[in-house]
C-alpha cells in the first residue's frame, strides 16, 4: 500500500511524536509498503493562527501523488488530522490540549476575552469535525482516549505505540533511580530531585536535555545533591540501554501525560517504573505493586517508594519482569495490522 | 467573559426561577455572570453577551422581553408557545395594535382578524383556548442572536418559524437529589401525579385508568399532588369514576422539600399533558433523578425520552386510557419499575448533569459573544492568502463553515444566500448596468443646467482647460494657475477637439457624468470588503444617488474628486488590511492624484497617516502591525522634507505647496468658532444622509474592537477620513467662508452608507451605551443647525442638503419652524435605528434613498434649483440670445480684453466663459471678486490711453467709451465691443452711476464724475430727478465742479428731469465735471420691506456732450 503518515512539524523542535512517526514510516517500509512522512510546519499562536494554520492541512490533496493514488493516510496529532482523505485513520498522540484540559491553567493559551473563549470553542468544533471524519481513531493511551471522549464525544481504541527498537537488556539492579526525559517543567523532574533531597541515601541519574535543565541543575545544587544527582545530558542509544540495564528502577511522572515510551523501555529492560497518581497515560501500564509503584505526587512519598524498591530487590525484579510481559505485547506487527485493517 | 443574565429568580415561584437557581452556580464557574435585577430592562454595561430566559408567563418574563428589545442576545426558549406572554406584553399594556401586529405576523390577515375578535370580546382569549395554534414566538426569535432550546421538538418548531441563526439544544439540568427521607405513604404500588390538576394534564383519563388498575390491584393508591384549577371538581370526578376515598390521596401545592419526599415515596410517576407548549417538565427531571419510572404523554419533549425510562401514552381516544391502564399494570411489577428507575438514573447522569449543561451554555454564550470576531479574523487571514491568487473569499467561506472554522452566524458571507435575481447575471453586468443608468440620469439632469453659475470656480477650470488645450500650459487669463490640474486636464481634450463653446459646455457635462458615475466601481469594491454583493450594489447605487452628484451639471473639480476619493478610501482599506509595500505605494499615488485634483486632499493625507494608528488602537492587545507601515511614513516624511527644502530654496513658504489655498495656512483661526463650525458641519452631514448612516458609523466605531477584522479596518479608515475631513472643512469655514461647506464633505457619504449596510448585515447590533449615544447624537445634532440663518445664496451652491428644508421653510413651516421639524424627523429616524425589527432592515437604506429623492426634487425643480440658478446667472450676465456673440463677431482665435469698471460682474464672467476670444480682464478703478488674475489699468489723462491694454478688441461698458469702431454690442447689458487702434484710448468715462437697464435713468452714488479726453470745449447736458418717497421732505443739493463754472443746485423731492447744461473749458485737453450729491439715502433703511442697500443720490440720465 501507499501510505502517508501525517505529522505537524514545529521547526527546530523534536520530541516523542516525531520519533513515533519516523518509526512508523520505517516499520511500514520494512513490511513492504510505500510509506512517506508528510509534514507541515505548525504555529499555534497568536490568536486565530491556531485555526488558520490548521486550515493548511485542509488544503492538502493527499488522494494521489504524481498521478498515483495514495491508499490511506495515518494522521497523528493536531492539526494533521484535518487532512482530507476517504481512508483516513488517526493514531492520536495529541489533541490541542490548550483548548481542553490545559485551558485556564498555566499551560493554557486562551484568555478570558469573548474572542478567545469563542476561539477555543472553534478549536474544539474543528477537532470534532476533523476527527469525526476518520474511519477509526486509535489512542496511544487511555488518557488520550478519555480526553477525546470528553472533549468530542468520539470513541477511540487503545493502541500504545511500541518503544524505539533498541537492544534493551537487564544487567543488574544498582542503587540509582533513572529518569529518561526531555527536561521541561511538565515532565516534573523536580519532584525526583526533591525526593532525593528528602532521602539522603538516594541516588538519581537524569538523562536527557531541555529548556528546564539549568533550573533543575540549580535546584540540585541548592538541595545539596552533589554527587547524588547526575545530569548526563543527551546520551547515545548504547549508553541509554546501559543505563536502563543497570538502574534500580525508572522514574516517569509527567503531569497528566498522554503517553510515554519510557515505561515500555523500562519494562523491556525488566525495570519497575515509579510514577504518580496524576501521571495520566503511564497509569495504563504502570500498575501499583504489579509493574511498578504508583504514589501521590509528593516528594516524601516518592522518596519512600524509592527506598522501598531498593530494600526489596526481589519485588523490584518481579515488577520489572511483569512489565516486560506487558511491553512484549506491544509490537509493531500488531500496531500495523490494526492500522491497515482500519483502512482496508 | 461577562454575561448579563436575565431570568426570574427565587423567591419567584416560576419553574424557570428554579431552573436558574440550579444552573447558576455551575455556570458561574465557567463564565462571569452579572445577575440582572428582575424588572431592570436597561442593558448592562461591560458585558460581552446577554442571556434571556423566556417563558410564557407575562408577569415573570415580560421585563425580560423588554430588555431583549433593547439589546439582542442569546434567548433560552423554555416554552415555544408564548402567546400568553405576548398577550400580557400587548393587551395587558393596553396596546391592542401590537397584539394585532403579532397575530398578523403569525397568521397573516386571518390572524389579524382573529385578533380583532379577541380585542372586541367576540372570540375567547386565544392564549387560553388554542394558544398552540398561534405560538407568537416571532418577535423573540427576531431579536435573538442565538437560541437555546431543550428539545428536538422545539428545535424543529423554531426552524420551521424561519429562524436561521445559531441554535443550541441543551438538556434540562437535573437537580441533585436532596437528602430527604421518602414520606410514608401507603400504596402498593403508589402511583404519583404531580402538577396542576386540570383537563390538559389528562387527569380524567388517569382516574379512569387507575380505577381499572385498582380492580386487580386493591393495594394500589394514587397520590395526586398540586393545585386544582377552578371548576375542575376533582372530588366529583373521583366519585364518578367509582374510586373509593382510600384509593386516592390528595395533596395541594407543596414546598420543594416535601415534593421530593412525596416523589421518593412513589413507585411510579405519571406526568401527562396535551397539548404541549413545547415546555420541558421540571417534575419529570426530578422523577428521573430519583430513579422513578415515568408514564408520560407521547407529545413534544416527552416523546424524546428514551423508551427505557418512560412509557409513552398516545393522546386522545379510548386508546389513551387503555394504554395508560396497561402502563400502570406494567409498572406494578417491581422488577420492571426497578429496571426503568436505573435507566432513568443513568440518563440523568449522562445527559442532565448540571455541570455538563453549564458547559454547553458556556459554549453557546462564548460562541455568541466572540464567534463573529473569530470568524472575521480567520476568514480575513485565509482570504488574504486566497486574494493573492485572485480568489474571492466567498467560496472559502462555505468551506470554512463546513470545517467548523467559522460559524453560520451571518458574520461571514456565505455564497448562495443573496437574492436569486442577483445570480441571474454576473456581477460585472449589474455594475455595468448601474453605471449606464447612472450616467444616463446624471447626464439628463446635467444638461438642464445651461450656463456656469458657481463663480469663480467654473471660470477658473474652464480657463485652465481652454489654455491647456491651446498652449499646453495651465493658465488663467494668461497667468500661471495655482489650482489642481487633474480636472482641467480631463476637460482639455473637449476644448481641443470642439470649437463652439455651446458644444464644449455640453460635452464637458457629459465628461462630468461619465467620470462622476464611475464612482459606482470604487463604491462597490469598498462595500464588498464588508458586505455581500447585493448590499454592495445598493451602496454603489446610493453613492451615485447622493444629491451632491448634481455637480455633474457644473464645471467643478467635485466631479473628479468624488471617484478619486472613493478609490483612495479603497486603497487605504486595502493597505490597512495587508500593508504590503506595493499597496502603500499605490495608496500614496492615489493621495497624490487626489491632492492634484483638490488641494483639500491635504486632510486626506493626514487621515491616511493616522488610520494605521487608529487601527492599532482598535486592535490593541492583538499583535501590532505598525512596523509594516514604515514605507508609508517613510515616504511621506521624505516627501515632506523635499517639499520644504524645495519651497525654501525657491524663497517661498512651505505652505506655497497649497497653491491658491496657501492663505489658509496663515492662521488666524480661533478655537470656539472653529468648534462651532465643526459641529455645524457634522450636524449637516448627519441630516444630509438622513441620520441612519451617521448613527451606524458611530455605533460601529464605538464597538470597533468587537467587530470582524474587515469591518475593523473599514471603520479605522472611515473614521480617520471622516474626522480629518470634517476638521479641515469646519476650521476653514470658521475663518474663510462662514457657511456649511457640504460641497467639501459629501465624499464621506458613501462611507456612511456602507457603514449602515454593514451594520444591518451583522444583525443590527445595538451595544447598550454606544447605540443610545449614537442615536441620541444623530437625533440631536440637527437641532444645532441655524436653518433660517443659513438659507442664503451660498447654500445654493455649497449646502445642497439644506434644499428640502429651505423649501419646507418657505412653503410650509416658516423658516423658524424648520429646526423643529428637522429634529422631529431625526428623532423618528433615530427611533427606527434603535427599534425597527430586523426583518424590516431593508427599509433603512430605502429611507435614505427616499431622503435623497426629497433633496433632489427642489434641487431640480424649485427656485434654487441648479437649472434655474444657471439660467438666472446667464440672464444677469448676457443679454443676447447668442451666447458666444463676441466670438461670432471677431472669431474664436482673436484676442479680446474686457474692461471692468465696476457694476455687473457676471457680465464679465459669463462673456469670458462663453467666448474663447476673451482672454484678458482689466480692472478700471474696480476689481472683480474671486482673486482671478486681473490687470489693473488706468487712463492717461492727457491722451485717454488705457495703460497696458494691448488687445485689438476691447469689450467695455457704455460708461467707458473708447476710440475705435463699435463692431458688436449687448445693449441689454450696456456692453460694447470695439476694434481699437493701439494704444486703446477712451473718449468718455462716467464714474459713480449704478448700472441700469437701457432707457431707465441710473441712480447716482454720492459722487459722479464725467471725464472726456482730447476735449476742445463745448457743453455737457444731463437731466436729474429726485424720488419723492425716498427723499420725502428733504431737498438734495448738487455741488458742481471741474473744468466748468462751479455752482450748487438744490433739487426738491418732487423734481423730475431737471436739465443741467454746463459749459466746458478744457484743461490740458481734458474736460471734467464732478457732481457731489447730498444727502444719499439707503432704501432698505427708509422703506419697510425694501432690500436695496445701495447709497442713492439722484437719478441721472446719460450725460450728453456737444462739442
Amino acid at each position: 500500500m501507499r501510505l502517508a503518515v501525517c505529522l505537524p512539524q514545529v521547526p527546530f523542535e523534536r520530541g516523542g511524536a516525531e520519533i513515533v512517526a519516523d518509526d512508523l514510516v520505517a516499520q511500514l517500509r520494512t513490511r513492504g509498503h510505500e510509506a512517506e512522512l508528510v509534514t507541515v510546519p505548525f504555529k499555534w499562536y497568536p490568536g486565530e493562527r491556531v485555526l488558520t494554520q490548521a486550515f493548511l492541512w485542509r488544503l492538502l490533496d493527499l488522494e494521489e501523488a504524481n498521478g498515483r493514488p495514495i491508499d490511506a493516510v495515518i494522521a497523528t496529532k493536531f492539526p494533521s488530522y484535518a487532512v482530507r482523505h476517504p481512508r483516513k485513520v488517526v493514531w492520536l498522540l495529541h489533541q490541542f490540549r490548550q483548548a481542553w484540559d490545559l485551558d485556564r491553567t498555566e499551560l493554557g493559551q486562551f484568555s478570558e476575552s469573548a474572542e478567545d473563549r469563542a476561539l477555543r470553542r472553534r478549536v474544539l468544533a474543528f477537532e470534532r469535525t476533523a476527527l469525526g471524519e476518520a474511519r477509526k481513531i486509535f489512542a496511544t493511551s487511555g488518557n488520550v482516549a478519555g480526553r477525546l471522549r470528553e472533549s468530542t464525544g468520539l470513541e477511540a481504541e487503545l493502541m500504545p505505540h511500541p518503544p524505539a527498537p533498541l537492544k534493551y537488556r537487564c544487567d543488574r539492579y544498582d542503587d540509582f533511580i533513572l529518569s529518561v526525559n526531555r527536561l521541561d517543567r511538565a515532565k516534573r523532574i523536580d519532584l525526583l530531585l526533591e525526593a532525593a533531597a528528602a532521602e539522603p541515601t538516594l541516588r538519581v541519574v537524569i538523562a536527557g536535555d531541555g529548556p528546564d535543565r539549568e533550573r533543575l541543575e540549580r535546584l540540585a545544587q541548592e538541595r545539596g545533591l552533589n554527587g547524588r544527582a547526575e545530569f548526563t545530558g543527551r546520551v547515545s542509544d548504547a549508553r541509554l540501554t546501559e543505563l536502563y540495564a543497570s538502574c534500580l528502577g525508572v522514574y516517569y511522572a509527567p503531569v497528566d501525560e498522554d503517553f510515554g515510551m519510557v515505561p515500555f523501555e523500562a519494562f523491556l529492560s525488566e525495570k519497575p517504573v515509579l510514577t504518580t497518581t496524576d501521571a495520566g497515560g503511564p497509569l495504563d501500564v504502570v500498575r501499583d505493586r504489579e509493574t511498578g509503584l504508583v504514589v501521590r505526587p509528593q516528594a516524601s512519598e516518592l522518596a519512600r517508594a524509592c527506598v522501598w524498591l531498593r530494600d526489596h530487590a526481589d519485588e523490584a525484579r518481579a515488577f520489572g519482569r511483569a512489565g516486560r510481559d506487558v511491553a512484549n505485547g506491544v509490537t509493531w506487527d500488531a500496531c500495523i495490522d490494526r492500522l491497515l485493517a482500519a483502512v482496508a | 467573559m461577562r454575561v448579563s443574565y436575565f431570568s426570574p429568580l427565587p423567591p419567584s415561584t416560576s419553574g424557570i426561577a428554579d431552573y436558574s437557581a440550579l444552573l447558576l452556580p455551575a455556570l458561574e464557574r465557567l463564565v462571569e455572570v452579572e445577575l440582572v435585577r428582575p424588572g431592570r430592562t436597561r442593558p448592562v454595561a461591560d458585558t460581552d453577551v446577554a442571556l434571556y430566559h423566556v417563558g410564557n408567563d407575562p408577569d415573570a418574563h415580560g421585563w425580560i422581553v423588554d430588555a431583549l428589545r433593547r439589546r439582542p442576545g442569546v434567548v433560552v426558549l423554555h416554552d415555544f408557545v408564548i402567546h400568553h406572554l405576548v398577550a400580557g406584553l400587548t393587551i395587558g399594556r393596553h396596546d391592542g395594535h401590537a397584539y394585532l401586529a403579532a397575530m398578523e405576523r403569525e397568521a397573516g390577515v386571518p390572524g389579524r382578524l382573529l385578533g380583532y375578535g379577541v380585542l372586541e370580546g367576540r372570540v375567547p382569549p386565544l392564549w387560553e383556548v388554542r394558544p398552540q395554534e398561534f405560538p407568537l414566538a416571532g418577535e423573540v426569535l427576531d431579536r435573538a442572536t442565538s437560541v437555546i432550546v431543550h428539545s428536538r421538538y422545539v428545535e424543529t418548531l423554531v426552524r420551521e418559524h424561519g429562524y436561521a441563526g445559531p441554535l443550541h439544544r441543551i438538556a434540562h439540568p437535573a437537580w441533585p437529589v436532596p437528602p430527604v427521607a421518602p414520606e410514608s405513604v401507603a400504596g402498593s404500588p403508589l402511583v404519583g401525579s404531580f402538577g396542576h390538576i386540570n383537563e390538559n394534564k389528562r387527569v380524567p383519563q388517569l382516574l379512569e385508568a387507575f380505577a381499572a388498575l385498582r380492580r386487580t390491584r386493591h393495594g394500589a393508591r394514587l397520590l395526586v399532588v398540586g393545585s386544582e384549577s377552578p371548576g375542575f371538581d376533582l372530588a366529583g370526578r373521583i366519585e364518578r369514576t367509582g374510586l373509593d376515598a382510600t384509593g386516592v390521596i390528595r395533596e395541594p401545592y407543596v414546598e420543594e422539600e416535601r415534593l421530593w419526599a412525596l416523589m421518593a415515596a412513589c413507585d411510579a410517576i405519571v406526568l401527562l399533558r396535551a397539548p404541549t407548549m413545547g415546555e420541558t417538565s421540571g417534575a419529570a427531571i426530578r422523577a428521573l433523578s430519583l430513579g422513578k419510572p415515568l408514564v408520560v404523554s407521547d407529545v413534544g419533549w416527552f416523546s424524546e425520552l428514551p423508551d427505557d425510562v418512560a412509557i409513552k401514552i398516545p393522546v386522545g381516544g379510548d386508546e389513551e386510557v387503555q394504554a395508560l391502564t396497561a402502563a400502570l399494570r406494567r409498572l406494578a411489577d417491581p422488577e420492571a419499575a426497578r429496571a426503568m428507575g436505573e435507566a432513568a438514573r443513568a440518563l440523568v447522569a449522562r445527559d442532565h448533569d448540571v455541570d455538563r449543561v453549564a458547559e454547553r451554555y458556556a459554549a453557546a454564550l462564548e460562541e455568541a459573544a466572540g464567534g463573529a470576531a473569530v470568524s472575521g479574523a480567520v476568514l480575513q487571514e485565509v482570504a488574504a492568502a486566497a486574494a493573492d491568487v485572485g480568489v474571492d473569499e466567498e467560496p472559502l467561506a462555505a468551506e470554512l463553515v463546513r470545517s467548523s472554522l467559522v460559524s453560520r452566524d451571518g458574520s461571514v458571507p456565505v455564497p448562495g444566500t443573496g437574492p436569486r435575481f442577483l445570480r441571474t447575471l454576473p456581477i460585472w453586468a449589474w455594475l455595468g448596468g448601474l453605471y449606464a443608468v447612472a450616467v444616463a440620469v446624471q447626464l439628463a439632469l446635467a444638461l438642464r443646467v445651461t450656463s456656469p453659475w458657481i463663480m469663480v470656480d467654473e471660470i477658473v477650470y474652464s480657463d485652465m482647460a481652454r489654455s491647456f488645450a491651446a498652449t499646453g500650459h495651465f493658465l488663467i487669463r494668461g497667468v500661471h494657475a495655482n489650482y489642481g490640474f487633474v480636472y482641467p486636464l480631463l476637460l482639455s481634450p473637449v476644448y481641443a477637439a470642439i470649437g463652439p463653446m455651446a458644444d464644449v459646455y455640453r460635452w464637458s457635462q457629459a465628461v462630468n457624468a461619465l467620470v462622476l458615475c464611475s464612482a459606482v466601481l470604487p463604491a462597490y469594491l469598498l462595500a464588498r470588503r464588508v458586505v455581500r454583493p447585493s448590499a454592495a450594489l445598493v451602496a454603489a447605487a446610493l453613492a451615485v444617488a447622493v444629491p451632491s452628484t448634481a455637480y455633474a451639471g457644473t464645471l467643478m473639480t467635485e466631479n473628479v474628486f468624488y471617484p478619486v476619493f472613493l478609490w483612495l478610501a479603497l486603497a487605504l482599506v486595502a493597505a490597512l488590511e495587508r500593508p504590503t509595500r506595493a499597496r502603500q505605494v499605490l495608496l500614496l499615488a492615489v493621495c497624490a492624484l487626489a491632492f492634484e485634483t483638490r488641494t483639500q486632499a491635504v486632510a486626506v493625507i493626514a487621515a491616511v497617516l493616522s488610520a494605521p494608528l487608529v487601527l492599532a488602537w482598535i486592535e490593541r492587545g492583538r499583535p501590532r502591525r505598525l512596523a509594516a507601515f514604515a514605507p508609508l511614513y517613510g515616504i511621506v516624511a521624505a516627501a515632506g522634507v523635499i517639499v520644504v527644502a524645495v519651497e525654501v530654496a525657491r524663497g517661498r513658504s512651505p505652505a506655497a505647496i497649497l497653491g491658491n489655498y496657501s492663505v489658509t495656512s496663515n492662521g488666524g483661526y480661533r478655537p470656539w468658532p472653529a468648534i462651532d463650525w465643526i459641529v455645524l458641519h457634522l450636524a449637516e452631514l448627519d441630516l444630509a444622509v438622513f441620520v441612519l448612516p451617521f448613527a451606524a458609523l458611530i455605533v460601529l466605531a464605538a464597538n470597533a474592537r468587537h467587530l470582524d477584522r474587515r469591518l475593523r479596518v473599514f471603520i479605522a479608515a472611515s473614521a480617520s477620513l471622516s474626522v480629518w475631513l470634517v476638521l479641515e472643512v469646519g476650521v476653514f469655514a470658521s475663518r474663510y467662508s462662514q457657511r456649511i461647506e457640504e460641497r467639501n464633505l459629501f465624499y464621506l457619504m458613501p462611507l456612511l452608507i456602507i457603514a449602515l449596510l454593514a451594520w444591518i448585515e451583522r444583525g443590527q447590533p445595538l451595544p447598550p451605551r454606544a447605540s443610545v449615544v449614537a442615536a441620541g447624537v444623530a437625533a440631536a445634532l440637527p437641532g444645532a443647525i441655524p436653518f433660517a440663518h443659513l438659507f442664503n445664496i451660498t447654500a445654493q451652491s455649497d449646502t445642497i442638503g439644506l434644499q428640502p428644508w429651505w423649501f419646507l421653510g418657505n412653503t410650509w413651516t416658516g423658516r423658524q419652524g424648520v429646526g423643529v421639524v428637522a429634529v422631529l424627523l431625526a428623532l423618528a429616524l433615530a427611533a427606527c435605528f434603535l427599534w425597527l425589527p430586523r426583518r424590516y432592515a431593508p427599509v433603512l437604506p430605502a429611507v435614505v434613498a427616499v431622503g435623497f429623492l426629497l433633496t433632489w426634487l427642489p434641487l431640480e425643480l424649485w427656485t434654487h434649483s441648479f437649472p434655474r440658478l444657471a439660467s438666472s446667472a446667464y440672464a444677469q450676465g448676457v443679454g443676447t440670445a447668442e451666447k458666444s456673440w463676441i466670438d461670432r463677431a471677431v472669431g474664436r482665435d482673436a484676442h479680446v480684453g474686457v474692461i471692468f469698471a465696476g457694476g455687473n460682474q457676471l457680465a464679465v464672467f459669463e462673456n469670458e466663459f462663453w467666448n474663447r476670444s476673451v482672454d484678458r480682464v482689466y480692472g478700471l478703478g474696480a476689481r472683480l471678486p474671486g482673486d482671478m488674475p486681473e490687470i489693473q489699468t488706468s487712463v492717461d489723462p492727457a491722451s485717454g490711453a488705457l495703460r497696458g491694454v494691448t488687445e485689438p478688441y476691447v469689450l467695455a461698458p457704455t460708461t467707458v467709451q473708447l476710440v475705435g469702431t463699435k463692431i458688436a454690442a449687448d445693449p441689454a447689458k450696456q456692453l460694447v465691443l470695439y476694434r481699437v487702434a493701439q494704444p486703446a484710448r477712451i473718449t468718455t468715462r462716467v464714474i459713480g452711476l449704478y448700472p441700469t437697464t437701457p432707457g431707465v435713468e441710473a441712480w447716482s452714488r454720492a459722487h459722479v464724475s464725467w471725464i472726456h479726453a482730447q476735449c476742445t470745449g463745448g457743453t455737457l447736458s444731463v437731466k436729474v430727478s429726485s424720488d419723492a418717497r425716498l427723499f420725502q421732505g428733504t431737498t438734495s443739493t448738487i455741488a458742481i465742479s471741474g473744468t466748468t463754472t462751479s455752482r450748487t443746485l438744490s433739487i426738491s423731492p418732487a423734481t423730475v428731469d431737471r436739465l443741467i447744461t454746463l459749459k466746458l473749458i478744457p484743461a490740458k485737453g481734458v474736460c471734467r465735471v464732478d457732481f457731489a450729491i447730498s444727502p444719499t439715502r439707503v432704501p432698505a433703511k427708509v422703506e419697510t420691506g425694501n432690500t436695496d442697500t445701495r447709497h442713492l443720490g439722484l437719478h441721472f440720465t446719460q450725460p450728453v456732450y456737444t462739442p
